[in-house]
């Protein structure tokens, strides 16, 4: 048997650009979130994090619709984090502008943008940029093509139905390294698994809910699907919600209250009902919640890298309105205490 | 063959196909799964994902099984579990609603037959019973609820 050699695991930090809570407990207004966010990523940079992704949204309760404005502004303050979105709904976007912001973020950060493409859970800006819900699947397919081709940072020639053809375009401006690392992000639809693979794209999968163990299948359909296309499928992550404190019940507590808000929020757009304390407890004993002390979260994601395979880990941090300095401390945590804890397990293991 | 199961075809291989189809699969149903056009296109996915069903066309699907789509988590216990969830039923025909609720039940949830099928829509969204993860207590609790709203 040989041995392969494991590529070194990754974490990152997610966010939508919630609103957080002020010190005195007032809710921020869009533009203060935002640069609250870069305040965090510049701290999550310090503290020698991997990556921080920023995903769109076009609603009130999230501050950032544009990943790539707010990732430029943190690249001109930071040095080593990798800046991602996370995601960029390429359905209602354009392939062609979407490589143009990307590579220029590219070049803002010396090297350091990545794409993650998804097709979106929210439905906002299908109408908002006068796109059909319904030719949802067919938008994805043929963006990501052409996405695909634009990569390669040669004149493109391209025909399809959900945008003007391209005849030998060349698109600026290029990138140092002539590649800009690009993933698909995925919530359990196996053709975007298979979509992946085929392009020889890492994979995000996103777990929001439920037990992680239910996506081994998709890790495998993965590797087996690479496989068949004959691309490299080393690069496979993992994108969870999660909450640090000094301890599980501070965790909790701070956590539940905008947790709910959050979810229930979502929840009454599409005829959820209110969620329970219940169901919170249970995601965050057995489910796809990481809130706890440092301890209890490295041990739980931990051993959800263990039993997926997977090399990167992306904690969504700070859903809901809580409170600013609840989500610096996050950070800190996250960065001191849980990564080198969970780099222990693994070297204490191997 | 004594007490044959009815096969199950699944139309769409997306996230919810795919989790209805390992559920029929587990409960022990022949499977037919498809997705839009050609079978070949989740071949390799219904193998890894969902293995026992049947990649097929739309059209084999159709012709060869009854076909149930219901938005469904995969939160089953076995009967007379008392956290057993229950998935409700609306509909106007005895017989047809024994056969659901038998696969309701052979899956792992408690069926429920709430009324007639304009009683439906106090499963849809906007009412308090739609996506509720409750138990056959929980429901009987739900449904006035429902009902005066």
């Amino acid at each position: 048997m040989t041995t392969q050699k494991t590529p070194k695991l990754l974490f990152g930090l997610d966010s939508f650009g919630d609103i957080p809570r002020d010190n005195d407990g007032k809710l921020m207004t869009h533009a203060a979130a935002i640069r609250q966010v870069v305040v965090e990523a510049v701290l999550a940079d310090k503290l020698g994090i991997d990556v921080i992704a920023l995903g769109e949204h076009h609603r009130s309760d999230f501050s950032i619709s544009s990943p790539e404005t707010v990732l430029a502004g943190i690249a001109t303050k930071t040095k080593n984090i990798k800046l991602a979105s996370g995601v960029t709904v390429l359905s209602s976007d354009d392939p062609v502008r979407v490589f143009e912001r990307f590579s220029t973020l590219d070049a803002l950060s010396n090297g350091r943008a990545q794409v993650i493409l998804g097709r979106g859970s929210f439905t906002e800006s299908f109408p908002l940029f006068g796109y059909n819900l319904q030719d949802y699947e067919l938008l994805f397919e043929e963006k990501v093509a052409l996405f695909a081709e634009i990569l390669k940072e040669k004149p493109v020639t391209w025909q399809g139905t959900t945008r003007a053809a391209l005849d030998r375009a060349d698109i600026f401006p290029k990138t140092e390294s002539g590649n800009i690392h690009t993933s698909v992000g995925v919530g359990g639809s196996p053709q975007s698994v298979v979509r992946a693979a085929k392009y020889g794209f890492p994979l995000m999968l996103a777990v929001i809910g439920g037990s992680p163990d239910r996506f081994v299948p998709y890790v495998e359909l993965y590797h087996r699907a690479a496989a068949e296309a004959g691309t490299n499928s080393d690069e496979i992550g993992i994108h969870s919600p999660g909450f640090i404190a000094d301890t599980d019940k501070e965790a909790q507590d701070t956590f539940w209250p905008s947790h709910k808000i959050n979810f229930d929020r979502i929840g009454h757009s599409r005829g959820w009902p209110p969620l329970q304390r219940q169901h919170f407890d249970e995601e965050v004993d057995f489910g796809s919640l990481y809130v706890g002390s440092p301890e209890t979260v490295a041990k739980k994601m931990a051993k959800t890298i263990k039993t997926l395979g997977v090399n990167r880990f992306d904690l969504v941090y700070g859903g809901g309105p809580m409170p600013a300095s609840a989500r610096l401390h996050m950070i800190e945590l996250y960065g001191t205490k849980v990564i080198p804890r969970i780099r222990e397990l693994f070297s204490e293991q191997s | 063959v004594n007490n044959p199961k009815p096969v199950i075809g699944i139309l769409g291989a997306g996230k919810l196909g795919t989790v209805l189809a390992q559920l029929f699969i587990k409960a022990g149903y022949q499977v037919y799964i498809a997705g839009s056009g050609d079978a070949s296109k989740i071949a390799l996915s219904v193998k890894v994902i969902t293995p026992g069903a049947l990649a097929v066309t739309v059209d084999v699907a159709i012709a060869q099984a009854h076909i149930v789509i219901l938005a469904l988590f995969d939160d089953t216990r076995p009967v007379g579990a008392n956290d057993r969830k229950v998935i409700a039923i609306a509909g106007d025909n005895t017989s047809d609603n024994q056969l659901v609720s038998k696969l309701i039940d052979d899956l792992g949830f408690d069926p429920i037959i709430i009324g007639e099928l304009s009683a439906g829509k106090f499963l849809e969204p906007g009412s308090s019973m739609f996506g509720a993860s409750v138990t056959d207590k929980e429901v009987h609790n739900l449904l006035p609820l429902a009902r005066s709203n």
